[in-house]
């Protein structure tokens, strides 16, 4: 057992055992070792602060309470985020289902006609401008998505996932991230136009 | 060939990606030809970018520090 603090094996089977025992000192060393990062990973996926703290929280108390479990195979980071990742999945699954009516929905069909042609085409201003607006408000327009939508736009493009890793990551359906990503970007692309372009 | 709402909701979908040349091709022309729909591409593009952007800020240290005793506290609290 290691008389340092912060330099415990975390395979180690009597780190295990204080962990499992809540040593504080042993949680500790855990927390300062995967929080920051697992932080990283909520805000990456478009969590708040709370809800990211919610999910690290989740993640560390499932870990705890679940290290008997624990074979030591893979390293405590894995097992970690994998439980992080299931959370992140429940979250989804109760928060929104795919499927459900979404008001985006009718907003896009409106803009176009019969024939499929632009019947309320984009705003016209130039693309420096509305990439402006976008970098100002877009923190703002993310927190007003349904959450799952939130971190399936997240997830592609701010973690820059691939659709398999996504998929296997939250257990949703290549055709159901479609739909989120769908609802995501137009739900953004119609918040910045709106709120951004034409407020002062 | 394809219309604006189809090329629109294929590639807000990421359905682009996943389809075969064929399709893949006719979207690229769409585009290339259609300056409302190259638009809404342009801009999916700068909201991705600027999502991108926010999510590096990171919090601060001390923030960290607090969330983390929170979380400890918590899992002492257990039987």
């Amino acid at each position: 057992m290691s008389a340092t603090p912060g330099t415990s094996n975390f395979s180690d089977p009597a780190f295990l055992l204080r962990v499992k025992n809540r040593d504080e000192a042993a949680l500790t060393e855990l927390i300062h070792a995967y929080l920051p990062q697992l932080l990283r990973a909520g805000r990456g996926m478009g969590f708040s602060p709370d809800e990211s703290e919610d999910l690290a929280q989740g993640a560390f108390t499932a870990l705890v309470e679940g290290i008997g479990r624990f074979q030591g195979r893979s390293h405590i980071r894995t097992y970690l985020f994998g439980i992080f990742y299931n959370k992140v999945s429940e979250y989804l699954r109760d928060k929104h289902k795919v499927g459900e009516y979404d008001p985006i929905d009718e907003t896009i069909d409106a803009r176009f006609d019969d024939r499929g042609r632009w019947r309320q085409p984009p705003v016209d201003i130039e693309k420096q401008v509305f990439a402006r607006e976008a970098r100002r408000i877009i923190e703002d327009c993310l927190q007003r998505l349904p959450p799952a939508q939130r971190v399936a736009f997240c997830l592609r493009e701010v973690e820059e996932m691939s659709t398999p890793e996504i998929c296997k990551k939250t257990r949703i359906t290549a055709t159901n991230l479609g739909v989120l990503l769908f609802r995501a970007r137009n739900r953004l692309r119609e918040c910045v136009e709106e709120k951004g372009l034409r407020s002062e | 060939m394809y219309s604006c709402s189809q090329v629109t909701r294929w590639i807000s979908s990421d359905d682009d990606q996943r389809a075969g040349l064929v399709k893949r091709l006719g979207i690229g022309l769409h585009l290339v030809m259609c300056e409302d729909c190259s638009r809404y591409r342009d801009q999916l593009k700068a909201l991705s970018q600027a999502a991108r952007e926010a999510a590096k800020k990171e919090a601060p240290a001390s923030e960290v520090a607090a969330t983390g005793h929170r979380i400890i506290n918590k899992l002492k609290e257990k039987p």
